[in-house]
Order: C-alpha cells, then sequence, then structure tokens
C-alpha cells in the first residue's frame, strides 16, 4: 500500500512539475528580452564604468562622477524629475478625479487620448512647443496682445521652467492613466458612511479621501518621476544641453565629446541613473503594496 | 417591542419619486414607534432601498414630508439628521482600524479621545469584537466587518438606525448568526431601526412589523404572523412564504369552489363575480392528504420529493396545470415515493383568490 502511494506521489508531482513547466514557458521570450536588454547592458556599463579600456580596473570614473559638474547635473536632474513629476502629479490627480466623475463614454474618451499623449515626446513635442511658447510662439504672441508677456516676467522655455512645462504635456496624461484605477477602488458608501455619520465634505476629503488615495498617488508621482529622469530627446531638442541634465551629458559623452581618460564616465553617469532609478522604484514598489493593501 | 414605547418615532408622510416617467415612490407613507424594528420586504426595485435612502437623506424625493421625533426634516441633509446607516459591504473606511471606524462619529462631534474610545469599546464588547481593536478592515472577514459597521452606526446614538440589506454580502450561516445578534442589539439599546432586505426569512424573524413593497408602494404592513396568515392582498399572500395557485371558480355567495370543494372566500380577496375563473392561493400547509373515498378531495401524482429536515415537500400533479405542494413531517412522508398516487383536500376554511 505504501508503494503504491508513494508512486501516486510522485507521479503526481512529475505531472504538477511538467504542468509547472508548461505553463511558465511563454514568459521564456520575456526572460530573454529582459536578459539581453536590461540585465546585460546594466552588467556591460558597470563593466565598461570601472574599466580603463587597457585592462585595467579603477574607480576613477567615480570620482570623476562625484565632483562638482556632473554631480550638479544629478541636481538638476533630481530637481527637473521632481518639481515636474509633483506638478503634473496633482494637475493630473484633480483632473483624473473630474474625468472619474463624468460620463462613461467621455472617460473612454480621455483615456484614449491620455494613452496618445501619454507616449508623446521627443524632437515633435519639442518643436509644437517652441511653435507655442517660444519667444515669438503664437500663444506667447496672443498674451502679448493682451498684455501679458511671460517673457518679460522671466519665463523661457528653453530652461528649467520651460522644460517642467513641456514635461507636462506627457506627464499629465501619464498621471491619468495610471491614478484612474485607484479612483475607480473608491467606494461610494465611505461617503455616504461619512454624511450619515454626520461628517462634513471637508472631512471625508480630510479624514478618508486622502489617506486613501494617498499610496496611489505616491506610486504614480515616482513613475512620473521616473519617467521624466529619464527623457533625453525633448530636454535635447529644446535646450541644446543648456540646461544640464545627466541624461544629455551622458548624451554628449556618446556623441565622442569626450574628453581624454573620461571614455568611462558616460557609463559611471549610467550607473548612477540606475541606482536612482532603482531607489526610485523601490519606493514605487512599497507605495503600490501600500495601496493594494487598502 | 416594549409597551412603553408606542410614541411615534418616525413618521413618512405620502412621499413620492421618480426617475424619468418611472414611479420609484408613489404616495409612500409610514409610521414607525420609538424602539420598534420595522423591515422592508419586496421584490427588485420595488422601491424599499429608495424609502431608506430618502430617509437617511442620501437620495432626494419629490413630494412628501418627513419626521423624526415630530420635528420636520425633510428638508435637512444627512449629516444633519443623525441616523445611523450600516450598508451592504465595503463601507468601512480602509485606512482606520476597527476602533477608528467605530470613533468615526464621535470624533466628527469633537467628543474627547478618552471618551470615545471608552464607548467605542463598549459598542466593540457589544458586537463581540473587543479583541480587534486595531485590526483593519481588510483584516476581518465579511461578518466582521458588518459587525464593525454596526457598531460604528450605533457609535453616535442615532435617532434612527437605518440597515440596507447589510447581511446579502454574507454567507448563510453567518447570515443567520449576524441578523441574531442585530436583533439583540436592536432590543438591548432600544434603538428604532428600519430593515432593507429581500429575504423573507430574515425580515419575518426579526423585525416587529413587516412592509411588503411592490411597483413603489406599501401593500402591507403588519406583524410577521399576520402577514403571512392574513395577507390583505393577492400579491402579498403569493409573495410572502410559499403559496399553491390553484385554478378555481367563483361560485356565488362569496364562496370559491376549489377542486371537489366549496370554501368561503376571504374578506380581503378582490370581489369577482359569480361564475368567474380565478386563481386560488393556498399555502403548502393548508392541503392535507385525504382519503381517496372523500367526496372533496382531489387524486394526483407525486412528481418530487424535497426532504428539508424535519418537514418533507411532495410535489403533486393533479392534472391540468395544478401542480400542487404539500408539506408533510418527514416521519408521515416516509412511506411515499415519487410515482405514487395520493388524493389532497384543502384544510383552511377561507381562501384568497386572484385574476386567472
Amino acid at each position: 500500500m505504501t508503494v503504491m502511494s508513494t508512486n501516486r506521489g510522485t507521479a503526481t508531482r512529475k505531472g504538477g512539475g511538467s504542468s509547472a513547466i508548461f505553463k511558465t514557458l511563454p514568459l521564456a521570450p520575456f526572460s530573454l528580452v529582459f536578459i539581453f536588454f536590461f540585465c546585460w547592458p546594466i552588467f556591460q556599463i558597470i563593466k565598461n564604468s570601472i574599466s580603463d579600456g587597457k585592462g585595467h580596473y579603477n574607480l576613477g570614473a567615480y570620482r570623476l562622477m562625484f565632483t562638482k559638474p556632473y554631480m550638479h547635473a544629478f541636481s538638476v536632474s533630481l530637481q527637473l524629475s521632481f518639481f515636474s513629476a509633483l506638478s503634473a502629479g496633482l494637475i493630473g490627480a484633480i483632473i483624473a478625479f473630474y474625468v472619474h466623475k463624468s460620463s462613461k463614454s467621455l472617460q473612454s474618451g480621455i483615456a484614449m487620448l491620455s494613452g496618445v499623449l501619454a507616449n508623446s515626446g521627443g524632437v515633435p513635442l519639442a518643436f509644437m512647443f517652441i511653435a507655442a511658447f517660444g519667444a515669438q510662439g503664437g500663444i506667447v504672441t496672443i498674451l502679448k496682445k493682451l498684455g501679458f508677456d511671460i517673457y518679460g516676467h522671466g519665463f523661457t522655455l528653453y530652461s528649467f521652467s520651460g522644460l517642467v512645462l513641456v514635461y507636462s504635456f506627457f506627464q499629465i496624461p501619464l498621471m491619468l492613466l495610471v491614478f484612474t484605477p485607484a479612483l475607480a477602488g473608491m467606494r461610494n458608501e465611505w461617503r455616504e458612511a461619512n454624511n450619515s455619520l454626520g461628517g462634513s465634505n471637508l472631512q471625508f476629503i480630510r479624514w478618508v479621501l486622502i489617506p486613501v488615495l494617498f499610496p496611489a498617488f505616491l506610486a504614480s508621482t515616482l513613475l512620473l518621476f521616473a519617467s521624466a529622469f529619464s527623457a533625453f530627446a525633448t530636454a535635447r531638442a529644446l535646450t541644446g544641453g543648456s540646461v544640464a541634465l545627466v541624461p544629455l551629458v551622458i548624451g554628449s559623452l556618446i556623441d565622442g565629446n569626450v574628453i581624454t581618460d573620461q571614455a568611462n564616465l558616460g557609463d559611471a553617469l549610467a550607473v548612477g541613473m540606475v541606482v536612482v532609478s532603482a531607489i526610485v522604484m523601490i519606493f514605487y514598489g512599497f507605495s503600490l503594496r501600500w495601496a493594494r493593501g487598502r | 417591542m416594549s409597551a412603553k414605547n408606542l410614541e411615534t418615532k418616525v413618521s413618512l408622510q405620502n412621499l413620492s419619486k421618480h426617475y424619468g416617467t418611472v414611479a420609484a415612490l408613489q404616495d409612500f407613507s409610514l409610521e414607525m414607534q420609538t424602539g420598534e424594528m420595522v423591515s422592508l420586504l419586496g421584490p427588485s426595485g420595488c422601491g424599499k432601498t429608495t424609502v431608506l435612502r430618502i430617509l437617511g437623506g442620501l437620495d432626494p424625493h419629490h413630494d412628501g414630508q418627513i419626521f423624526v421625533d415630530g420635528e420636520n426634516i425633510t428638508g435637512s441633509t444627512s449629516d444633519k439628521r443623525n441616523m445611523g446607516m450600516v450598508f451592504q459591504a465595503y463601507s468601512l473606511f480602509p485606512n482606520m482600524t476597527v476602533i477608528e471606524n467605530v470613533e468615526y462619529g464621535l470624533r466628527v462631534r469633537k467628543i474627547s479621545p478618552e471618551i470615545r474610545r471608552k464607548k467605542s469599546m463598549e459598542l466593540l464588547e457589544m458586537v463581540h469584537l473587543s479583541h480587534r481593536p486595531d485590526a483593519y478592515p481588510n483584516q476581518l472577514s465579511g461578518g466582521q466587518q458588518q459587525r464593525v459597521a454596526l457598531a460604528r452606526a450605533l457609535a453616535i446614538a442615532p435617532k434612527v438606525l437605518l440597515l440596507d440589506e447589510p447581511l446579502s454580502a454574507l454567507d448563510a450561516q453567518v447570515r443567520v448568526q449576524i441578523r441574531e445578534e442585530i436583533r439583540r442589539i436592536q432590543l438591548e439599546t432600544e434603538t428604532t431601526t428600519l430593515f432593507v432586505t429581500h429575504d423573507q426569512e430574515e425580515a419575518m424573524s426579526v423585525s416587529d412589523r413587516v412592509g411588503v413593497m411592490n411597483a413603489g408602494q406599501l401593500e402591507q404592513i403588519d406583524s410577521p404572523s399576520n402577514l403571512y396568515n392574513k395577507p390583505k392582498s393577492a400579491f402579498v399572500a403569493s409573495f410572502v412564504g410559499v403559496t399553491n395557485k390553484i385554478s378555481a371558480q367563483i361560485e356565488g355567495s362569496g364562496r370559491v369552489k376549489v377542486f371537489n370543494q366549496e370554501i368561503e372566500l376571504s374578506q380581503n380577496s378582490a370581489s369577482f363575480g359569480s361564475g368567474s375563473a380565478v386563481i386560488a392561493l393556498v399555502r403548502p400547509e393548508n392541503i392535507a392528504i385525504a382519503s381517496d373515498a372523500d367526496p372533496e378531495s382531489k387524486a394526483g401524482l407525486i412528481i418530487t420529493k424535497s426532504f428539508l429536515g424535519p418537514m418533507t415537500k411532495l410535489g403533486v400533479d393533479l392534472g391540468g396545470e395544478n401542480l400542487v405542494y404539500v408539506n408533510l413531517t418527514s416521519q408521515e412522508a416516509k412511506k411515499i415515493d415519487v410515482g405514487s398516487r395520493i388524493a389532497v383536500k384543502i384544510t383552511s376554511e377561507e381562501l384568497m383568490v386572484a385574476n386567472a
């Protein structure tokens, strides 16, 4: 009896094992892509960042990365990512809130439009904004005729604040896409329970709405931060490198504007970006788990 | 309900509400006494939840007035009505612990933290959850969540407790347990309660009175036993409990002929002319097995037999479109098998009839 039971058990385990392999098999192409287009490049840049190209390894590029000009680039990139993510996050969350309350047809229309806009960027976006908000742009001219000269007040599109404005073009739609599901999880019963217990709308917003939505808001904003931190083409086309951002500095190093003995600096800066992105993603993961726990 | 509480607590007068051309409520009136538990029962879309939400101030209505303790509250908003509400499910604030949820209404009222914690713990003890004050809603079962919701609603000492199908998302065993707890707590706190449900057994077992609604109107409101035994309309008779519908004919002088029997018409039956074809509404327990030799009996074939514990339900095909259900004790039903023939007879002294 025992032997038979054992045999049956083994057969079941074998069946389960082959079933598990069969289930995971479709993930094999993704695993290959992940290994060759994510893990392998990261390994290569780490290796190159500590290699002098002559078979010797040292941390010279990292010592250089921690000098003022490159730390300044990191500082500007982080500030730009922070301010653009925060402003787009807040504006996007408010828009998402009102879209969520609108009709189903408007909601699906906005979702479709957001999907397109969130993936817009690069040179075409930069030129669109130059046409609208450049020194001679259409909107700037109209505002000037109305007596409001934004360039006279210190604004310029080719600056830090200009980049925040341009980034909002794809970040607000991205916020709409990623934050709307959290709003869909809000229960009408919570508002009604608040009212029947004597709570005002302000108390509901303060004690229920904001605490419930905050983790999802944080996760969405961190995603915007990561998106802004890695953006390259738009900033390059718009500022031509006048605003020191890490991706632009790496780009200029790759383009061949390399000072002697700094060939691996671009790799070291890229590793720095990977570290920042990894930290953001860890916080993003925690925020998501926090949001789902609600 | 104790005799001391016979003053009117809630008076809903001629409420009407419509969605476009569809009437959700038509001239609906209801009075509830202090400490009374009234259930509203009816098919989906009959307007029972609409009444509860209008009373709670969560939905507007078009006509009619609402009085609580003699005060007209028709125009006041839900946050000013002091009514505790328990919803179907998922109404606890997910960012707050059990105790914080229960304290919420007291916090809104700016009660000191010490007092509100003491009061909330008392209520948690009442709902048998004092051991989990720091749990979050997602760590509780559906039944536990509803108990917390009940404690939260009671914490504000509501003038009226509104229960909107609070058991519908729970499994059968927990439903029975929680509904008994709701009744125990309601009696303990003497809170006037309006309970909306689509479950007859639930309504009948916990309420002082049950109102049956149909198409936005209150068909009948009465004690559970009167509702079952003395229905005032064919709708109530067929909606409450199991009712056999048997082809019958009106005889002269207020009598109805069913099978070979002539039986008195119920006072509440609509009037029909002599000779009219009608449907007689007969409870299963008012049909008994009779002798074949009885001239008033009707023979039929047993086509189903359902064991229900102490009782067994037999489905008897009497020919034509007359399939009747008869309740027997399981002991009596032991010797009767599907496929055998029996004779049955109506035992009630009066019958309600409806249009054929």
